[in-house]
């Protein structure tokens, strides 16, 4: 992902929808906006890692993780300041409930993440991070399906909601699959 | 008198044909040596840029007619015999020949309007970014990107499998047959084929075999998947076997020691925590196909004290390797900001390793370019190599407290060399020999931080390219004549850089001297003119088309002098580089409708082979400088730096 490419960079097949058109939707500038969002738990949730596990593996993995998701964030600031910079501010989005986003950990699941350590540790953070990276796959998804019906390529967008939907499905079934050999979980189906 | 008649004859002819002959030159003189700012005659001096210019104001981005004029309307027949009479009025072939287009895509027609869409004579956009191609025998393999951004939920095209056939001059590859495409999400979401290498060989039972490789996944990383294919056939015969690895590139190694040994090198390009995975897809023993695929050793550059991933800059802008100019202010003719970059992803993202397996050409990105030693992989077999005793098979973590981004540990660094796959630095006798002196820890660190700065070759910072160093492939034949090179190791390396998804500036290629391994240098480059931010910006939208394509150089087929890449965009072109100092262009080949060339230039019996994402497959014949270089009966498929002989498979 970031891995991906790129940074505001990223564009695309930019399109018809360019011009002097607007550079986003609203719609647009709420995915960019919800997804930081969803990011910046991930990376709260990789820094509980290095002083509850031993594992090589997973710090390796909580440490790509995080690095990945703040790269990310800073491609998806960098493209809403580019709107901002063309007269779209990106509209507030109050986050209220929770948790406040589809597969983000409640505050009662946070703190008992936090309280845990050793096999049950690995356990809640592993099935957290799956259902966190699957409601990521399933925005991204959406974003997607949206540019194809409004026949649109958001600068910048397309290439990242790909990027999110291949990278975040690998990681869970990596995730399933330690589940299963850590002995924490039942065997999940692979990807 | 009839002499005198016959003499003014001779002579008016005489001048009529020097005037022919010298009137356009001069009149494109005179034109080329006018000051452009006051229109005075100046003295003549070389251009720029003396690559050619696409003509984007007029260059059909859409259906043509018979006449090659834009219509949506034309029959499939018109719409074929168009592009080639669009590509000569507009003159985008030069020392090429157009021999064959074969679109895959198919188009639909609206009964309401009569229009077609959405297929490859339409110069629909199905994908974007690199798309999986290969050749082995007289079996093709072309695999399209598959976007759902573009081709919408559930539309995929499947990997195509073409027979080439025995005059392919005159007569273009013909279907066979094709692998279904991998769908997720219960079939909504496409899966992108970037990669494909189909390879024949045979293994010690004397057994004529062969696979094809594949790279299959929604976005940065795809699943690495074996399968075997009859060779008469060129159709797979199983269902594939998955190695668990994502890759972004691959490089299919095919040991000369052991023809039962095949290697997969896959680039993860992050998508996953290893840089370089390296794969045993074959049993070494008996050549066959593995069910379940053998880990062989692994490298992470950032692992070794290299430059982490994703490397954010401090608060004023600084990386640790300096500062990127910021075009994000300007905006070009499709409204997209200019350029800027937030982020060094600093990832492998290709390579090439050479022919002996002792050698691996990095290109990672925005860490650069850089050269592995592989010896342990070439020089021992797999089962040595899982055993453990003979190497590390995963890169050293040399950190203190194996803390990655902190401090580099001086003392865990002599023990890099004995990882399985190491930067060529690591085992350098002088850097050795520095880190067990008696120097102090502050001196080694500091000496060994310049020498590891020096030994990746990066354009940026300041240049922005957010993928940055791209492909890497070494020139083949022309051996480094320095003292003790017994391996033949070459003197150059061909480092296209790539800046993905359009924004304002292109980016293009270069040669680096890599005659010293541990400190390649860049000697020789070449651009479009829109490497150049103000041209980038100006340049038109042409007519018709639905989208723009990457822009920049992507995969180059390296010759000993000449170079076909795909510049997507702008085409294939054929660059000499007998002189690596000043590489120059001598050849252009851009089919309309307009599209996105993304594969590597595959050579087979002397013809070239592409793929386009907006058009489908394209057959050219080189004709320009160094056409005898071409190989007229063997194969360079992908980033290969010597032919495989094209007699097997498929015939």
């Amino acid at each position: 992902m970031v891995r991906l490419v790129v940074p505001l960079v990223l564009c695309t097949l930019a399109g018809t929808a360019f011009g002097q058109e607007r550079l986003y939707t609203g719609e647009d500038l709420a995915f960019l906006t919800h997804m930081v969002a969803h990011h910046r738990q991930a990376i709260d949730m990789a820094a509980l890692v290095p002083a509850r596990s031993d594992r090589k593996e997973f710090l390796a993995f909580a440490r790509y993780l995080a690095g990945a998701q703040r790269a990310e964030i800073d491609q998806m600031t960098a493209l809403l300041q580019a709107a901002a910079d063309r007269g779209q501010a990106a509209p507030h989005h109050a986050m209220t409930g929770d948790p406040p986003m589809p597969g983000m950990l409640s505050k009662l699941e946070m703190a008992a993440l936090e309280k845990s350590s050793g096999a049950e540790f690995a356990r809640l953070w592993l099935q957290g991070m799956i259902r966190h990276h699957q409601a990521g796959v399933d925005m991204a998804l959406a974003q997607q399906e949206r540019d194809f019906t409004n026949q649109r390529q958001p600068y910048g967008i397309a290439a990242m909601a790909d990027d999110i939907v291949t990278t975040q499905r690998g990681e869970i079934g990596m995730m399933k699959t330690w589940l299963s050999r850590w002995g924490l979980a039942p065997a999940a189906p692979q990807r | 008198m009839r002499r005198k008649l016959a003499y003014l004859i001779s002579l008016s002819v005489t001048v009529w044909c020097i005037v022919q002959l010298q009137t356009p030159a001069a009149r494109a003189q005179s034109q080329r040596c006018t000051n452009p700012n006051d229109g005075k005659p100046v003295d003549c001096v070389p251009a720029t840029f003396t690559t050619f210019e696409i003509p984007f104001a007029t260059l059909p981005g859409g259906r043509l007619n018979a006449k090659g004029e834009l219509d949506a309307t034309s029959s499939p027949a018109d719409a074929h015999r168009g592009a080639f009479v669009a590509a000569r009025k507009l003159g985008l072939f030069r020392n090429f020949e157009w021999l064959h287009w074969v679109p895959t895509a198919p188009s639909k027609k609206d009964p309401a309007t009569g229009k077609w869409s959405g297929g490859d004579l339409d110069g629909f956009p199905t994908g974007w970014g690199s798309s999986g191609f290969g050749i082995a025998g007289n079996c093709l393999y072309w695999g399209r990107s598959n976007s759902t951004n573009t081709t919408g939920p559930g539309v995929t095209i499947d990997v195509k499998i073409f027979r080439i056939q025995p005059n392919p001059e005159k007569d273009p590859p013909i279907e066979v047959g094709s692998m279904p495409q991998l769908t997720v999400d219960d079939g909504r979401t496409a899966v992108r084929d970037r990669e494909l290498r189909p390879y024949n060989y045979t293994s010690t039972d004397g057994v004529e075999r062969m696979l094809v490789v594949r790279s299959a996944g929604t976005g940065a990383g795809g699943d690495v998947i074996t399968y075997t294919v009859d060779p008469k056939t060129c159709l797979p015969t199983d269902g594939g076997a998955n190695t668990s690895v994502l890759a972004h590139e691959f490089y299919l190694w095919h040991d000369p020691r052991n023809p039962n040994r095949l290697l997969v090198l896959s680039q993860t390009y992050a998508a996953q925590p290893d840089d370089l995975v390296i794969t045993a897809i074959t049993d070494e023993k008996t050549g066959l196909v593995l069910k379940e695929p053998q880990f062989v050793a692994s490298f992470t550059l950032e692992d070794i004290g290299g430059p982490v991933r994703n490397e954010r800059p401090d608060a004023t802008g600084l990386f640790s390797s300096g500062r990127f100019v910021d075009y994000r202010r300007l905006t070009d003719q499709w409204g997209r900001p200019g350029a800027s970059q937030v982020s060094m992803v600093n990832n492998l993202h290709s390579g090439t390793m050479s022919d002996d397996g002792e050698r691996f050409y990095a290109a990672s990105t925005t860490a650069g370019m850089f050269v592995l030693d592989t010896e342990a992989i070439a020089r021992h077999t797999n089962a040595e190599l899982a055993s453990g005793t003979v190497c590390n098979q995963r890169s050293s973590n040399a950190w203190i407290d194996e803390k990655v981004g902190g401090v580099v540990d001086v003392k865990k660094l002599p023990a890099i060399a004995t990882d399985c796959l190491h930067p060529v630095l690591n085992s350098d006798p002088g850097v050795l020999a520095m880190l067990r002196s008696d120097r102090s820890d502050m001196d080694k660190l500091a000496r060994y931080t310049r020498l590891e700065t020096r030994s990746r070759f990066s354009f940026n910072p300041p240049l922005v390219a957010s993928t940055a160093t791209h492909s890497a492939v070494p020139v083949p034949g022309r051996p480094s004549l320095t003292s003790g090179n017994a391996g033949n190791r070459p003197a150059w390396v061909v480092v296209t850089e790539e800046h993905p998804f359009g924004p304002c500036p292109e980016r293009g290629l270069r040669i680096l001297n890599i005659e010293s391994e541990i400190t390649p240098t860049v000697i020789g480059a070449i651009a479009q003119s829109d490497s150049l931010i103000e041209n980038c910006l100006k340049q038109p939208k042409p007519p018709g088309a639905l989208a723009r394509p990457n822009m920049h150089a992507h995969n180059p087929t390296v010759l000993p002098h000449l170079v076909f890449v795909n510049w997507q965009g702008h085409g294939v072109r054929a660059l000499d580089i007998s002189n690596p100092f000043a590489p120059r262009e001598v050849g252009h080949a851009r089919p309309v409708p307009w599209g996105e060339i993304v594969t590597y230039p595959d050579i087979h019996d002397g013809l070239i082979y592409v793929g386009d994402n907006n058009t489908g497959l394209h057959v050219f014949k080189y004709t320009g400088p160094y056409a005898d270089e071409v190989p007229k009966a063997s194969i360079y498929s992908s980033n290969r730096t010597s032919p495989h002989p094209s007699a097997r498979g498929g015939r």
